[in-house]
């Protein structure tokens, strides 16, 4: 088969043409952007603060996008259709893998350039460094989510932390490491990141050319994954109907992979105690309150600082108190959100569809009460943290009054509002025996993913422009309540929830 | 009153027609095969049965109730869906107990263990179903389908992925059911064990309806009543 149409093939089965066409929209209109950005910067250069600020932002955003894959990652793995079918063709294994890595390229080349791609011109990046570091920016992440989707989970996750925290260095004037030429370290910053990401393609393109070898295991073959056997049992004895519902996933929360590794291959279902993940996010919260009152006592993060970003001078203690704050105030309230209110409900409903067979409950007040519970899940996961902004707050920490009602009412809300839209959109495919159902990334999908990571920015700028005044606590309290009020139909009727059951069902839940 | 009734029953996923005005009933307590060839729609059909979609236009009634608008109804009915995936982060005896709460059964732990004695999964109670092979996960799921003792009971190629010592041990106990049956397969011999009567269906509409016995008086001399089937559902046309 000719490399064109191997690569078309490849393409085809991971994107529909809705989600391809969405796609290039998108980039078009970043590139619009970024070209217009340079040209008004070329008119009315940006305020130092300006600069840290889109400085920070792009830190920040890759940072983000190092350790949590964008739902494009979740189609750059090799499918069970692969293994099936395309790897049987007479096909020479290098071709295969660059079809297969160009392919993966197309989707998270997109998402970089949504997401990052353009600010560096604003940075005052001289075009030609600009052009291949977000050339070599899309090359790179490319091939680490690849690598981390092949290295399995915990594995994947460690080697995304390493380089997520060697690029932090560049926030302490670190000229070697893969965004250090946002700092002004064009050459050393260019070649670190040009090294990485060599390193990285070397990595995923020879993987990815061994593949039919890799994955020739039976992917039919059943895990044991650990605990499978024995523990704490849950009884449902002592309730009935909805009663059980809300015994479950008051006491459990369910989280479901799909995992094709070569060691493994299959569905990888982990569940833990309710309690254990409060306890959890409580010591996170206390570690984080700890840390947030000593970079305020030592005048890191205090109003002062981050006023200083506004003004039309450049501090060096500005810009530590913008980063301590993207840190501290910013980064873990959005990071509780990906969990509670998006990864939460889209493995829960990839996991559900038993009761839709096996109840006699009415789907609507089923799904209805699935989702209200899905609301209380995430409150009370939120609970440590609000209260340790809370203290913050009370402290003189800026900011970090804004992130309480963000926590405790628009995470929810949210929670509830994506458990809906995953169900009616049917956004996520049903996590089966084998693992994930292999699907394409439809338009919706891809439309959903970019409105809530829009609502992720939310997390971040409203505690920003609450700390610099702008709207003050106040702000954040009314884009909470509207939420709540967006979420409230949700809340009170049942009729969308039961078309949103009759969905599942002709989306291929069965 | 027929405990299944399917009349002129139309159904369209997007714009392509699964159903095209079905029509057929099962007399309570009967035993029926829904036959058809790959995309008649055989999964369709149960699953309007079993309330989880709407029809288009058309009559869907179980035991006299509409399915989807009267679903207590569904306390009376068992389905086993294809490729049936239980819970899968709960154990064996999670998934029983949970599912027999949720239906309001009295005392689900007794329900549970009585169900994995008859199917042979005490074995398995405490391990979680991503821990199970493809033919237990199929036994537990027969399992949730009978918990409740249903009257109804919808079966979808119910003996999918079982080896023949279960196989044999799933015919014995569904035989003793005293329930009606409708089951979908596409294996003649399982459709014999399980049911004395066919519903034949194919592109969305009934092509035959009768006993095992009409359909072997139809065959020519030695011919095997696969054969039979086979000629009649291509007769049936595109």
């Amino acid at each position: 088969m000719p490399a064109l149409r191997l690569i078309r093939f490849v393409i085809k089965t991971r994107l529909s043409g809705g989600a391809l066409a969405l796609l290039l929209f998108v980039a078009l209109v970043m590139l619009a952007t970024g070209l217009s950005m340079t040209f008004s910067k070329a008119r009315s250069p940006p305020t130092p603060g300006a600069t840290e600020f889109f400085r920070g932002y792009m830190t920040f955003m890759l940072a983000i996008l190092m350790l949590a894959p964008l739902p494009a990652g979740a189609q750059m793995s090799v499918l069970k259709s692969d293994r099936d079918y395309l790897f049987t063709l007479p096909v020479r294994p290098r071709d295969l893998g660059l079809a297969l890595y160009i392919a993966y390229m197309l989707l998270s080349g997109v998402y970089t350039l949504a997401f990052i791609g353009v600010y560096e011109l604003v940075l005052g990046v001289p075009p030609l460094y600009a052009a291949i570091n977000t050339a070599l920016l899309i090359v790179m992440l490319t091939s680490l989510w690849h690598v981390v989707m092949d290295l399995g989970r915990r594995r994947g996750l460690l080697l995304s932390l390493a380089l997520v925290g060697w690029s932090l260095t560049a926030l302490v004037k670190d000229p070697v490491t893969p965004v250090s030429a946002l700092y002004g370290y064009y050459v050393p910053g260019t070649l670190t990141l040009a090294a990485v990401t060599a390193a990285l393609t070397y990595l995923s393109l020879s993987r990815l050319s061994r593949a039919p070898l890799l994955y020739s295991f039976p992917i039919s073959e059943p895990l044991r994954p650990k605990g499978a056997e024995g523990g704490g049992l849950l009884s449902f004895q002592d309730v009935r109907g909805l009663r059980a519902l809300v015994k479950l996933r008051m006491s459990l929360v369910q989280l479901g992979f799909g995992t094709r590794t070569p060691e493994a291959a299959g569905v990888e279902v982990g569940r833990a105690r309710l309690l254990r993940a409060l306890v959890t996010m409580s010591v996170v919260a206390a570690a984080l309150a700890v840390a947030g009152y000593v970079l305020h006592r030592l005048d890191v993060l205090t109003l002062e600082a981050l006023r200083g970003l506004s003004s039309e001078q450049n501090s060096t203690s500005s810009f530590e108190g913008f980063i301590a704050f993207l840190l501290v105030v910013a980064f873990p309230p959005m990071y509780s959100m990906i969990l509670t209110a998006m990864e939460l409900p889209t493995a829960f409903v990839g996991l559900e569809r038993p009761w839709l067979a096996f109840t006699s409950l009415e789907p609507g007040n089923y799904m209805r009460s699935s989702g209200l519970i899905t609301f209380a899940q995430s409150l009370i996961l939120n609970v440590p943290l609000a209260l340790s902004y809370a203290v913050l707050g009370l402290v003189g920490v800026p900011g970090c009054l804004a992130v309480v009602p963000l926590l405790l009412i628009m995470v929810p809300s949210v929670a509830l509002i994506s458990h809906f839209l995953t169900a009616y959109f049917v956004l996520t495919p049903q996590i089966k025996f084998e693992g994930l159902a292999t699907t394409r990334v439809s338009g919706k999908q891809v439309f959903a993913s970019l409105l809530l990571m829009s609502v992720m920015f939310g997390m971040f700028t409203v505690p920003l422009l609450s700390a610099l005044s702008i709207g003050g606590p106040v702000l954040s309290l009314y884009v909470s309540i509207a939420f709540l009020v967006a979420a409230l139909p949700l809340m009170l009727t049942r009729g969308p929830w039961r078309r949103a059951a009759l969905n599942l069902v002709e989306g291929g839940y069965s | 009153m027929a405990a299944i009734l399917v009349k002129d029953v139309v159904k369209f996923y997007g714009s392509t027609p699964a159903l095209r005005g079905l029509s057929f009933e099962v007399p309570e307590g009967g035993r029926y095969a829904l036959l058809g060839p790959n995309g008649a729609g055989k999964t369709t059909t149960l699953r309007l049965l079993a309330g989880l979609l709407k029809p288009d236009a058309g009559v869907v009634r179980v035991l006299g109730k509409d399915p989807v608008e009267d679903y207590e109804v569904k306390r009376y009915i068992g389905y086993l869906p294809e490729d049936a995936t239980p819970y899968l982060a709960l154990t064996v005896r999670e998934n029983l107990e949970y599912i027999a709460a949720l239906r309001g059964l009295d005392d689900p732990r007794d329900r549970a263990e009585k169900v994995m004695d008859l199917l042979g999964l005490r074995k398995y109670e405490r391990y979680r179903v991503s821990a199970l092979s493809r033919g237990n996960v199929q036994r537990l799921a027969i399992a949730l389908a009978i918990i409740h003792e249903p009257k109804v009971l919808l079966l979808d190629e119910p003996l999918n992925y079982l080896d023949i010592p279960t196989q044999e041990e799933v015919v014995s106990v569904l035989s003793k059911m005293n329930a009606t049956f409708l089951v979908s397969t596409h294996i003649m011999s399982v459709a014999g064990r399980l049911t004395d009567n066919i519903v034949m269906i194919a592109n969305g509409r009934l092509i035959w309806q009768g006993t095992f016995e009409d359909l072997r008086k139809m065959a020519h001399e030695e011919e095997p009543i696969e054969s039979v089937v086979a000629r009649m559902m291509r007769s049936a046309g595109p």
